[in-house]
């Protein structure tokens, strides 16, 4: 294994023109999007569109398994788990990456029995780290880790491309489930390479910046969620 | 008798996961009201296409609205036959069917 230690806001930046390049993040306010959770947004983000793009995606992976060593350390996890569906091509190439065995999630179970949501051979008591495209709420995250825990395995951690950061509950909620995350990039590393270079007029920038900074208002007057709990 | 499932759309903002919950829900109560079992399985089939076509996916706000108008509205024509006779409620079920296939 070969692999070199960027400072954290190199690679945020990097991954951040990288999403930009191959056009995998959207900004559209005249026709927002309606998250998973009922959020309206003029923000969307297709990290799946990386799997085309090799030179991109060992980058990016090269940025995954320096950031995996160095918060959690080399010794410290014992195979690596993808999140179903986008989640699994991350998850088997950093596991290739990292040299550890690779098992994926599935949202459902299939069939019966402690381990009918995962795939692959699981050893009882391992450490595993979760790994998926990106995390808006992070109650997939949540469930996901409960799945992996309720098989007979121990999760602490997860590891996401992106991360929206946008709503200030995520890594709390994530916290009170014993889950920390890590993550390359976040919204306002993709505002911040917007705002040097000219991916989108200065109109479309505002409206995302207005968003960014107040989520809620803005999903309120777009038609979204106005509130967390229950609606979140 | 459609009234938890509208109530649980609103909830959650017509998103992916409200129709998660909405699909959670046509199944309870296909055990619970066994002789309206079919109105509720038909009505489960319009939540997980729609979960199906839409999670991981983008969803427009336009398009979220145009399902949103759609589910209530055959919501309240299946409301409306409760009052008809069986041959009525059938010729719905069908209608219904026959358009949730187009999701």
């Amino acid at each position: 294994m070969n692999l070199s230690f960027p400072p954290k806001e190199v690679m945020a930046e990097m991954t951040a023109k990288m999403l930009l390049e191959i056009e995998a993040v959207r900004f559209r306010s005249d026709e927002p999007f309606r998250f998973t959770s009922g959020w309206a947004s003029p923000v969307y983000i297709d990290c799946r569109k990386l799997i085309s793009y090799p030179r991109l995606r060992q980058t990016i992976i090269d940025f995954g398994a320096a950031t995996i060593l160095r918060s959690i350390g080399f010794e410290s996890i014992d195979a690596i788990a993808g999140g179903e569906t986008a989640g699994i091509p991350y998850a088997a190439w950093l596991s290739d990456r990292l040299m550890l065995p690779m098992q994926y999630v599935r949202k459902k179970p299939k069939g019966f029995g402690r381990t009918a949501q995962i795939e692959g051979d699981l050893t009882e008591g391992s450490k595993i780290l979760l790994v998926e495209d990106l995390t808006t709420d992070g109650r997939s995250k949540v469930n996901f880790c409960n799945a992996l825990r309720n098989a007979g395995v121990s999760v602490s951690h997860t590891f996401v491309v992106f991360y929206y950061n946008i709503f200030p509950h995520t890594k709390a909620m994530l916290a009170e489930n014993n889950i920390e995350m890590l993550e390359l990039a976040t919204w306002w590393d993709v505002l911040a390479v917007t705002k040097q270079s000219n991916y989108f007029d200065s109109n479309t920038i505002d409206e995302v910046e207005k968003f960014l900074n107040n989520p809620i208002e803005w999903s309120a007057a777009h038609g979204g969620a106005s509130s967390f709990g229950d609606k979140a | 008798m459609f009234e938890d499932l509208v109530n649980t759309l609103e909830l959650h903002n017509y998103g992916v996961r409200a129709y998660e919950q909405f699909a959670q829900l046509c199944y309870k109560a296909v055990a619970e009201q066994p002789d309206y079992a079919t109105h509720f399985l038909v009505l489960s089939v319009f939540a997980e296409r729609f979960v199906s076509a839409y999670d991981e996916s983008p969803l427009t706000v336009g398009e979220a609205n145009t399902q949103k108008e759609r589910i209530l509205g055959w919501i309240e024509k299946l409301e409306e036959s409760l009052k008809k006779n069986q041959e009525a409620q059938i010729k719905l079920l069908n209608n219904i069917s026959r358009d949730f296939l187009y999701i």
